[in-house]
């Protein structure tokens, strides 16, 4: 499914590709890879998502 | 800060990829006094993390199933967004442009879930207006919209 690209009334260009959508919110890798609390710190915040390891969702399968 | 409210933000395996993937020390091309992408991001999170809302979030934030009528799939949009409550952020990414109703937007947006009043899903970090990108590896089945 192609993406759209649509005008708004406001001028701006309103697009998502659904297919993606669905996606990033149904398929493999829409699983929660961490759910963070605040508050946080910017450095905190980095840290926290670099060190999620990808390959923990394959050993989830 | 909200001293009361415990705001939590949780990532999809898509979201924390596309995360990993950003640039985290030089500004983007062609936007030298501009911030690294990772930051923006990270900016985002934090801010919501500490004060929802309410706090120093300035780019543009509506609903993903307000959706122009022309649009060929419209109806699918509308009734997939609202079915799972997804929004779309405006993250600054390259840069903002103040729109002529006063908010600012950007070219990447960020979509996520709003799981309830101080709970949101980050699911994807997009281009937008489009530009269809790659599909990430990750993301696999073969989904059907009907």
């Amino acid at each position: 499914m192609k993406a759209s690209n649509v005008k708004t009334e406001n001028g701006s260009l309103v697009n998502y590709d659904l297919h993606r959508m669905v996606e990033s919110v149904e398929g493999p890798s829409s699983k929660v890879a961490l759910t963070l609390a605040g508050p946080m710190t910017q450095q905190e915040v980095y840290k926290a998502l670099m060190n999620v390891r990808l390959d923990s969702l394959q050993d989830q399968r | 800060m909200s001293d009361s409210i415990a705001y939590k933000i949780s990532a999809s395996f898509n979201f924390v990829k596309i995360f990993q993937s950003l640039e985290s020390k030089k500004p983007p091309t062609g936007y030298p006094k501009e911030l690294p992408d990772s930051d923006k991001v990270t900016y985002f999170i934090t801010e919501y993390l500490n004060n929802g809302w309410s706090g120093n979030l300035l780019g543009r934030n509506k609903p993903s199933w307000d959706v122009p009528t022309d649009d060929p799939e419209w109806l699918n949009k509308v009734t997939y967004a609202r079915k799972h409550n997804l929004y779309h952020y405006h993250v600054g990414i390259p840069t903002y442009t103040l729109s002529s109703y006063g908010d600012l937007t950007s070219e990447w947006i960020i979509h996520y879930q709003n799981l309830g009043d101080q709970h949101i899903k980050l699911v994807d970090l997009d281009f937008h207006p489009p530009m269809t990108l790659p599909k990430i590896a990750l993301i696999q089945g073969d989904l059907d919209l009907t």
